[in-house]
């Protein structure tokens, strides 16, 4: 970022014409002098699904946080859309977004949090409706239409007028990705979406996840199931340190690992089948 | 601080406020005062006994409500705001709801101790329950009998004010029992149709 420090448009996409729903260019995120993010770049291209592995404290739960901007970074910049995130042009400068303008952009983007956060004073249904009727200010009949194919797409109509609590938490993750669809975003970031689950109850989450990869939205999704990356994603990415240290399609990434790194990552991680921290 | 004074010395304090300060005056600072009165006229028995009250009760609530935003997960924070709710919209949508399960039950006491709290105001002259009845006894001698009525009345009104504090918790609490109430359920079923 030397020339275009100014400009709130991708100037990577307006050189090539090619606009991907999501470009990070070097970011950098410091907590307390540790560079918890280390200059990281990452492109995701519309329908495609990225799914990002690394060893835990490898900086991939930053990674999508900042995307969220539930984190500020430090250096760098993220474009949504070829759209610059967290920043707006301010006489003739940037200047960071309002709590609204930031309130705005994340509208568009989905997350789907390792511990659900559903909101427990609401039924599934009503999770599932408040930021369309609230934040888009859509009809409440539409929005609970709406809402009622989602539950319907991650198998749990029937569970409409059930609170978090009387869910199991393979139910609740669910309930937390079809809020998350609800709002319609452009690209849905998944955090260990199954990690804080009982192992019987991974599966249909994932199983979820995969009907997305399929229905071709575009998605990250930072997970320790290798098997199941493997067979979903599009591009794999490989973290560690703060660093993507190798990226490639998942018949390479797995098969042909070229880091040392990742090779030692895989060996740990697939030989012991399902792994996670 | 207001914490740290017993209630009844400060109830006291603001009745005698005249002799510290003898006129209050509204104006502007160092400046000309627009409005003033004397003290003695203004505090009379019932403001110094709201004054006195609620200063007490205002840093207890201050407490409770404070200790009950706190206890909200930091993830429902997130959530809100990830959905892209206005920090406006998280705090009064998602967090406060959420804070009056842990807010209400302390409030329903500090709530009746007010109530009993009102009985010190007695000693600054002011009629209360608890005057009313020592004017009744000091003139019909009859101490026990009339000071059991006092007790009654008491007794009626931290019911009612017990029973309210019930019926809040319950519908806080919702979402927090694990069966479901069958009535809601009968709602949403006709909502979904
Ligand atoms: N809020 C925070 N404050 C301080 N350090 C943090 C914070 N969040 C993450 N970190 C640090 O940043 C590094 C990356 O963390 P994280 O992104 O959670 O890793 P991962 O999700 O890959 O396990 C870790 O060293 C972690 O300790
Ligand atoms: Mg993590």
């Amino acid at each position: 970022m030397t020339g275009d420090v100014l400009a709130t448009r991708d100037p990577a996409a307006a050189a090539t014409g090619q606009v991907p729903v999501l470009r990070l260019h070097d970011v950098r995120k410091v907590f307390a002098g540790h560079a918890a993010l280390d200059g990281v770049g990452l492109e995701v291209a519309e329908g495609e699904v990225v799914v990002v592995v690394g060893p835990s404290g490898s900086g991939k739960s930053t990674l999508v946080r900042c995307v969220h901007q539930l984190e500020h970074i430090d250096a760098g910049a993220m474009y949504l859309d070829g759209e610059l995130l967290g920043h707006e042009r301010h006489r003739g400068g940037l200047r960071p977004l309002s709590p609204r303008g930031a309130a705005a952009q994340r509208r568009r983007i989905g997350m789907v949090f390792q511990q659900f956060h559903l909101f427990p004073h609401f039924t599934a249904l009503r999770n599932v409706t408040e930021a369309p009727v609230r934040v888009h200010g859509r009809r409440p009949a539409d929005a609970e239409a709406e809402a009622l194919e989602l539950l319907d797409r991650v198998g749990l109509r029937d569970r409409a007028h059930h609170y978090p609590r009387q869910l199991s938490g393979g139910q609740q993750q669910r309930v937390a990705i079809a809020r998350a669809l609800a709002t319609r975003p452009r690209v849905l970031l998944f955090d260990e979406p199954t990690s804080a689950l009982d192992p019987e109850l991974v599966d249909e989450v994932l199983a979820v996840v995969r009907g997305l990869a399929g229905d071709g939205l575009t998605m990250v999704v930072v997970t320790h199931e290798m098997a199941f990356a493997r067979e979903v994603a599009d591009r794999c990415v490989f973290m560690d340190a703060g660093r993507v240290v190798e990226t490639g399609p998942p018949e390479e990434f797995f098969g042909r690992p070229r880091s040392e790194r990742l090779q030692a990552f895989l060996s740990r991680h697939t030989a012991s089948g399902r792994s996670d921290s | 601080m207001f914490r740290g004074i017993p209630p009844l010395v400060q109830l006291i304090f603001w009745f005698n406020l005249a002799y510290l300060l003898p006129r209050i005056s509204i104006g502007i600072p160092f400046g000309p005062a627009l409005v003033s009165w004397d003290a003695n006229e203004v505090i009379t028995p019932f403001t110094a006994a709201v004054i006195g009250l609620s200063l007490v009760e205002s840093a207890y609530m201050a407490e409770i409500i404070r200790a009950g935003v706190l206890g909200v997960d930091l993830g429902q924070h997130e959530a809100a705001r990830a959905m892209g709710f206005t920090p406006v919209q998280t705090f009064f949508r998602i967090v406060l709801p959420q804070a009056m399960r842990t807010i209400i039950p302390p409030s329903g006491s500090q709530f009746i101790s007010v109530l009993k709290g009102t009985a010190l105001v007695s000693v600054i002259a002011m009629s209360d329950l608890l005057h009313a009845v020592q004017v009744i006894y000091n003139r019909t001698y009859q101490i026990v009998p009339l000071l059991l009525v006092a007790c009654i009345w008491y007794l009626v009104l931290v019911t009612l004010l017990t029973a309210g504090q019930r019926r809040l918790e319950q519908r806080f609490a919702r979402g927090h029992e694990r069966h479901v109430v069958p009535g809601r359920v009968a709602l949403g079923e006709e909502a979904a149709r």
